[in-house]
């Protein structure tokens, strides 16, 4: 089937008028004929109309699944709804056509290509916030950690502090060391947790890190800027925690060495906060949730930035 | 976080419970919008289907996506469904396409179309489109009818007064014999067991038993509960069409 309004070059939603108005001065005595019996009749047009949407859905269809050229798809004439390969039926046109045809199979690939990678992010994603909502138990009586969803389907990975910067690093160290004389204190181990609130750990956060530094993850709320909870990661390890509901600032300060909960790693320590509130919500049965991975990753879907120390 | 960059469709499509009950019901939503809107009892089958899928989507919300013809969301769904089913699957979802759009007894040019768009889309061929409408209706899958030729709607013309006459002819010739006269309720049933008007008892039974067989919705257990569903929809309407004509014909 031919697309009508596209070759009188008209609206499929134009008036009588309108169409009468193309069909008269129209060149190509079929086209006259066709469109003249189509769709100067009210009946008729409506019945076309209808196979007409649902082929301009189906061409645009074809066209971005890279199908124009499915089995079922040829001999029915209709290929004046394939998206952006409009071509005229007269015969000196036809080889032009053929080279058209050629260039769209070949384009056709590539489109196929980026479609794949258009869509397998959200299919990514998809199972990545699956893997993340978990069934809420029924009796509430399991307060054990939420199974965490494997690791090689889910990165949240966050710019940490590489250690690129390791040489100005040590510069500092050594100008800021006589300022500094608190002793050194044992590492806390990883999952040592410091709430703030009497509200209960609803949904799952796992916080991987890299080896090479510790960490203070730090989570605070988002409209009220307080600090919910503080809890320890050693460098190289995972901890799985329960965080009650809400929206949440998350701040990391990070180091090698440990001087307690007022000065932290000491001068050395490293500030930073991720760009993206995390947002723990019930959804029906589910609960949402995230894991954090604390190092640098090139493609990580997460922006961090610097923070002063006095804002931590 | 994903809140803001998603469209409608995606962000339904990551809340659902079951995605790729999702996809086919927008997919069976775009069916049911293809001649125009969807109307009541379309909206009631879909559901049906869509408690069945389990998904906690609102079909509603489905069905408004498919009416404005959201093209990128069909895709999307178009992706995940053509991911799960290969092969056999493949060949089985056909089937229940092929069901819901033939269980009024009528195949619009329309439905023709998209049935063949998803077969190309599961990588059914056309030889293999066919078979399977063989099957399941005893019958090729018809070319569908070029409505934008001034030729097609001539012969339509032509062949109507030529019926006209024809039934004129005979109502003269037996104006004194009684001639079974069907309502249009009838016609519908007859249409939905692929048999004409005033076909026998036997080939009621005969009929039916073959079609129930085909269309029995445990036939589609491989493909999820959402399509077992819409198998169930169809295997409904070919019972009432069997139903009514065993009472009234």
């Amino acid at each position: 089937m031919r697309d009508l309004y596209r070759r009188l070059g008209v609206s499929p939603k134009a008036s009588l008028q309108e169409i009468q108005k193309a069909v008269q001065s129209c060149s190509d005595a079929r086209l006259k004929e066709d469109a003249t019996e189509v769709l100067l009749s009210e009946g008729r047009r409506k019945t076309y109309d209808q196979v007409h949407t649902a082929l301009s859905d189906i061409g645009a269809l074809r066209a971005k699944l890279g199908l124009t050229h499915g089995d079922n798809w040829q001999g029915l004439q209709s290929q004046d709804f394939e998206k952006g390969s409009w071509t005229p039926t007269s015969a000196s046109q036809a080889f032009e056509k053929k080279i058209k045809r050629h260039n769209a199979k070949a384009s056709a690939k590539s489109l196929l290509r980026s479609v794949v990678e258009f869509v397998s992010p959200f299919i990514v994603i998809g199972l990545v916030v699956g893997g993340f909502i978990y069934y809420k138990s029924a009796n509430n009586a399991s307060t054990s950690t939420p199974t965490p969803p494997s690791s090689t389907t889910y990165q949240q990975p966050v710019a940490g502090n590489g250690t690129s910067s390791s040489g100005t690093q040590s510069a500092n160290e050594f100008l800021d060391e006589p300022a500094f004389s608190e002793p050194k204190l044992a590492l806390p181990e990883t999952g040592t947790i410091d709430r703030y609130t009497n509200e209960s750990g609803e949904a799952p956060l796992q916080i991987k890190t890299s080896s090479g530094a510790n960490y203070l993850v730090r989570l605070e709320n988002i409209s009220t800027g307080r600090n919910v909870l503080d809890v320890f990661v050693r460098g190289g390890t995972t901890v799985d925690l329960e965080v009650p509901l809400g929206t949440y600032q998350l701040k990391y300060a990070s180091g090698q060495n440990w001087y307690g909960t007022e000065h932290l790693f000491g001068p050395e320590t490293a500030y930073n906060k991720a760009d993206t509130p995390f947002r723990f919500y019930i959804q029906g049965q589910q609960i949402s949730g995230y894991t954090v991975t604390l190092y640098r990753v090139s493609d990580g879907n997460l922006r961090t930035s610097k923070l002063p120390p006095d804002q931590f | 976080m994903t809140d803001q960059s998603f469209t409608e469709f995606e962000q339904l499509f990551l809340k659902s419970n079951n995605q790729l009950g999702t996809s086919i019901l927008l997919i069976l939503a775009w069916i049911a919008a293809s001649d125009g809107n969807v109307d009541k009892t379309e909206a009631k089958q879909l559901s049906e289907i869509s408690a069945a899928a389990k998904h906690g989507i609102s079909i509603q919300q489905l069905i408004r996506i498919a009416e404005n013809h959201d093209l990128a969301a069909i895709h999307l769904a178009c992706d995940i469904v053509s991911s799960h089913f290969k092969g056999e699957k493949a060949h089985l979802f056909m089937e229940m396409a092929i069901g819901i759009s033939i269980a009024d007894g009528l195949l619009l040019p329309s439905e023709n179309h998209i049935l063949r768009f998803l077969a190309d889309l599961l990588g059914v061929n056309r030889s293999g489109l066919n078979e399977t409408f063989v099957n399941m209706t005893g019958r090729e899958i018809p070319t569908p009818s070029d409505v934008s030729s001034a030729r097609y709607w001539q012969d339509r013309e032509r062949a109507r007064e030529d019926s006209s006459q024809q039934s004129k002819g005979s109502d003269s010739t037996n104006n004194h014999h009684e001639q079974p006269r069907h309502s249009s309720k009838a016609i519908a049933a007859y249409a939905t067991l692929g048999l004409e008007p005033g076909a026998s008892k036997e080939e009621i039974k005969q009929s039916y038993r073959r079609l129930a067989q085909i269309h029995h919705p445990d036939r589609f257990s491989s493909l999820g509960e959402e399509s077992v569903a819409a198998a169930s929809q169809t295997f409904v309407r070919i019972r009432e069409a069997y139903d009514y004509l065993v009472k009234y014909a």
